[in-house]
């Protein structure tokens, strides 16, 4: 579309601005309706490459580890024997808790009676000699005398006395010995209160069990947000508490970004305010604020139906896009002040916009070939919102009512055309590079998923502090995967036999570890029933006999003694969760694995490097290991990073393209130059390292700085007015008051987005407004 | 005439039942005021308390046996110096020796939160596993929360009664999930000493414990203070 297409669309547009007024309002309430629907995904999945499964799998089965999802609640007071008032306060606060979030995870002691029917499955040879010698008549004598003599002790109440009834004989170790290999680190409850309490009675402990995904970060937050209502409403003066859970940092981000965000709109607000009452003093402010708001609701439709799931973090960043979208407008509607009328002004002002669209469109067009999810995802969302924005300005905003009034005072409607002095601009440019070079070596990029987190410092101190207080130990986790349970089971033996030989003084442990393999069960059970058939009947009687003798009543052991009656059931791995290892079953086994895979999970004392496994059994396994996972991501991003000069290159070409001249190209590249400068030399100075958010912010600066450079460099080179001057600084100030003073923000990752546009911009007008006309001359003495 | 009765009887009963009711509720309220009283009576001479020795007979009452179990024999408590070091690091800061005699010499030993058990002296000590020295200490709470007894902290505990105000005897009936469903402590006339504890489980099974020869503050025996002075247990 050309010069004269531009204002023969104003034309056809102005006469039919009812009808597009109406189209647009629909088109905006459709857009509307699509954006509720939209699904969000809140995780940092996005962040990892599609053809990446690795990386994948990693931060998915983060969400299978049963200790994830856990939430410690240490409750502590100062003075002593107050174990009670803190064990109702811990009934309380689980009371409280909202039962479709989270519910108490209390540990079960194991039952006597479903333990000791175990004990076919775990009948070995060992097992059978232990019983053919303890079921001699004068060791069940001394069995049922050592029970006795048990009884008489003011110590055996409740289940010691069901354990005596449902084992006599002393056989439970075969099997508790097997099973208690991954219960040694357990915190075993008070048996009295239900809830572990610490040695010196001052700390006691409730365990939350988390029904979500970690990475729903809704109900991470409606969770804390419960919890905290109920403690402060429980909790005496003289008691403490302390929190400690991965979903702890979810929620503590978005609780943090929220006050900050409080505290932060108020003054943006008013600073927005007094900059619109100040320099723009027009009823076309209402069209200048609405456009970023159709802008973005339109892209995020867009989005909604091209993407099933949106990623929330790419969406936030994106939507410092908005600030670009917004300058559109302010250039449209301060051109359209200046005393012409729309024909005249339209084809000045559209090409640089047009330009600057382009030049902004070209880096996110390259981001789009990002490996990237939530890459692509933040720049399709500032490609529509900067397309829609464009348009909207160039088309629509013309023929608002109100938009180009009042006119503004003008001094001169005419200035001396200029061009840039060629000496001049390379000059500025070398010495721009040059510094900007120089700082780039004293920058320090930090990545890492810590620096988007608010108080993690603090949250490590407080995980610090329970594992202390309650001996807690860390442990590594791996994740093994098969087809069927039998498959898992099978990969996750040789797994751990692979660990084992490769770091002989590690502790692994795994489900496997504790069960007999199909064929020991197949001949335990066979070895169990032959001996009861052979044996069975005699050992009753000899019980009884001994029980008699004794003073114990015709049914003191009945539960043993049913166990030789009963016939063998099926093995099934849930028969250990009725006999109270469900805990034990849950944290080898994940219920809440994805897909149709059957996981099984391995734990180990130290990091163990599975690179060196063969690669047969490598396949089915990955660490869980937050360390891997960030180095991972650093790699990642690395391997990302050439895609930043590349969009840097298409920018210039474009900018070269459009003047057609290698000097105001360069003189339109001066204001982002200048705020990379700025941003690096604050860098360098204050030591903060560029951060993910920071990066993320960028686009956003220099797209502003850009559209600045070039719409001064055609305003000097048409030697018409166009308002610019008043545009850049409406511009630049609502951007840098609405995003800029988030550099004010608690939260790390809003604080260093706000820091990297405020020095971003704090130069980037000066540099438009001040240093451009001053690397130029009146076109006469340009010529010579 | 016949309903103006009926009505003027039927007021009677529900004016009878009311008052029956009412006579209930200040009993009960009564009997709970009585136990307070007793509790804070039995505090002051229970925070004096540094050693305290007896002799004991225990009936053990259980489904299992045919009939009741007795033993007989000792225990010495001692417990740490002033309240800041008996609270310095655990609450159950005092020392328990607890032997049978009879019918077979056996018994435990609790110190410091650890426990362990002994077959025919204390020198053969072999130490508690997790869960049993938890269950150790569960047991000997509800034993020596009579020695260290904090009123306000039994109250949150347990709803207390006393049966008979005449009857230095108090009922405790825990709140929550507890090993026992009824605790019935028997003082002596002064309130100086517990002379009997009744632990009953909530299948009936019950245990008594009467003790006798009640020595109070004065020096413990020699073998009592060797194991009750050692560092550790069951070592």
């Amino acid at each position: 579309m050309g010069i004269n297409g531009i204002v023969t669309l104003y034309h056809a547009i102005k006469r039919h601005r009812i009808l597009c007024f109406v189209f647009i309002v629909l088109f905006w309430g459709f857009a509307a309706c699509t954006v509720v629907h939209m699904r969000q995904d809140t995780s940092i999945l996005p962040f990892f490459p599609d053809d990446d499964l690795h990386a994948r799998t990693i931060v998915r089965n983060m969400d299978v580890l049963p200790a994830s999802r856990l939430l410690f609640v240490d409750i502590s007071t100062d003075s002593t024997e107050k174990k009670y008032e803190l064990t109702a306060v811990a009934d309380a606060v689980a009371r409280d808790i909202p039962k479709d979030l989270a519910r108490p995870a209390f540990v079960n002691m194991p039952e006597s009676q479903a333990v000791m029917g175990l004990l076919p499955y775990f009948f070995d040879d060992k097992a059978l000699r232990h019983l053919l010698l303890a079921s001699e008549a004068k060791h069940i004598e001394k069995s049922i005398a050592l029970a006795s003599n048990m009884l008489a002790n003011v110590l055996t109440v409740g289940p010691a006395k069901d354990w005596l009834r449902a084992d006599p004989l002393g056989l439970r170790s075969i099997i508790l010995s097997r099973l208690s290999t991954g219960a040694d680190t357990a915190i075993l409850p008070d048996p009295i209160t239900g809830y572990p309490v610490s040695a010196d009675e001052r700390h006691v402990l409730l365990t939350l069990r988390f029904l979500h995904s970690i990475h729903n970060v809704d109900a991470a937050t409606r969770l804390m947000d419960a919890l905290d209502r109920s403690l402060r409403v429980h909790l005496a003066p003289d008691m403490h508490v302390l929190v400690v859970g991965g979903l702890q940092h979810s929620a503590i981000n978005a609780r943090v970004i929220r006050q900050d965000v409080t505290n932060i709109v108020g003054i943006s607000l008013l600073c927005f305010c007094s900059i619109y009452v100040m320099l723009v003093r027009s009823a076309g402010a209402v069209w200048l604020l609405l456009l970023p708001c159709f802008a973005a609701t339109v892209a995020l439709a867009t989005m909604s139906l091209a993407y099933p799931v949106l990623s929330g973090l790419a969406l936030g960043f994106g939507a410092s896009v908005l600030g670009v979208a917004e300058d559109y407008a302010v250039h449209m509607h301060f051109a359209l002040r200046c005393g012409r009328p729309a024909e005249q002004i339209l084809p000045i002002v559209s090409p640089p916009l047009l330009q600057s669209f382009l030049l902004n469109a070209s880096g996110f067009v390259v981001l789009m070939f990002s490996g990237i999810p939530a890459v692509r995802q933040l720049a399709c969302f500032a490609l529509l919102t900067l397309g829609v924005g464009f348009v909207l300005a160039v088309t629509l905003l013309p023929v608002c009512p109100w938009f180009a009034t009042p006119m503004l005072y003008k001094r001169r409607a005419h200035a001396l055309r200029q061009l840039p002095v060629l000496w001049r601009v390379t000059c500025c440019v070398c010495f721009l590079l040059g510094v900007g070079m120089g700082l780039y070596h004293l920058l320090r990029i930090d990545v890492s998923p810590r620096t988007m987190g608010a108080e993690v410092p603090r949250l490590k101190q407080e995980s610090q502090t329970l594992q202390h207080i309650w001996g807690m130990r860390e442990r590594h986790a791996f994740v093994v995967e098969g087809q069927t349970r039998e498959e898992a089971l099978e990969l996750a033996r040789e797994m751990a036999a692979a660990f084992r030989a490769q770091a002989p003084h590690t502790s692994v442990s795994t489900l496997t570890a504790f069960l007999p393999t199909p064929e020991e069960l197949r001949n335990n059970v066979q070895r169990w029933m032959t001996y009861i058939d052979e044996h069975g009947a005699e050992l009753r009687e000899k019980i009884l006999a001994a029980g008699k003798h004794y003073g114990f009543s015709a049914e003191a052991f009945d539960p043993f003694l049913e166990l030789l009656r009963a016939p063998v059931a099926t093995f099934d791995l849930e028969c250990l969760r009725a006999a109270g290892f469900g805990d034990l079953l849950d944290t080898y086994m994940p219920v809440n694995t994805p897909d149709s895979q059957v996981q099984i999970l391995l734990y180990a004392d130290s990091h163990v490097d599975i690179s060196y496994l063969e690669p047969r059994l490598a396949t089915h396994v990955s660490a869980i290991d937050a360390g891997s996972l960030e180095s991972m991501l650093l790699q990642k991003f690395e391997e990302e990073k050439h895609l930043v000069p590349v969009a840097w290159l298409v920018c210039l070409v474009l900018l070269f393209l459009d003047f057609r001249d290698i000097r105001q190209a360069l003189l339109a590249s001066l204001p982002p130059l200048c705020s990379i400068g700025c941003i690096l030399a604050w860098m360098a100075a204050s030591g903060h390292s560029l951060t993910l958010a920071g990066m993320a912010a960028m686009p956003m600066v220099l797209g502003l700085a850009a559209d600045h450079g070039i719409l001064v460099t055609h305003d000097l080179a048409n030697g018409v007015r166009t308002g610019v001057e008043r545009a850049i600084l409406v511009s630049s100030l609502t951007t840098l008051t609405g995003m800029g003073l988030l550099a004010l923000a608690q939260h790390p990752a809003l604080r260093s987005m706000g820091e990297v546009i405020f020095w971003g911009l704090l130069i980037e007008s000066p540099a438009a407004l001040w240093l451009l006309p001053r690397l130029c001359a009146p076109i006469e003495e340009t010529t010579i | 005439m016949r309903s103006i009765v009926c009505v003027f009887l039927l007021l009677l009963l529900a004016h009878a039942l009311l008052m029956q009711c009412a006579a209930a509720a200040e009993m009960a309220q009564n009997s709970e005021t009585v136990a307070a009283q007793m509790l804070h009576r039995v505090a002051q001479y229970s925070s004096q308390i540094r050693t305290l020795r007896a002799e004991f007979v225990q009936e053990k009452r259980m489904s299992l046996l045919s009939r009741p179990l007795t033993s007989n024999g000792y225990f010495c408590l001692k417990r740490k110096g002033d309240s800041t070091e008996r609270h310095e690091k655990h609450a159950l800061g005092d020392s328990l020796l607890w032997g049978y005699t009879h019918p077979l010499a056996s018994g435990f030993i609790f110190k410091n939160g650890q426990g362990a058990f002994w077959d025919g002296s204390p020198d053969n000590c072999r130490p508690a596993d997790k869960e049993g020295r938890m269950l150790m200490t569960a047991v000997l709470r509800h034993m020596i929360e009579w020695v260290r007894l904090n009123p306000a902290m039994l109250q949150s505990s347990y709803h207390i009664i006393c049966p008979d105000s005449n009857i230095p005897e108090l009922h405790l009936y825990p709140l929550r999930q507890s090993l026992f469903s009824k605790m019935e402590v028997l003082f002596s006339a002064d309130f100086s000493r517990v002379l009997r504890l009744t632990f009953v489980e909530s299948n009936g099974d019950s245990v008594r414990i009467s003790f006798k020869n009640i020595y109070l503050n004065e020096p413990l025996p020699d073998h009592c203070n060797t194991y009750l002075l050692q560092d550790t247990v069951g070592d």
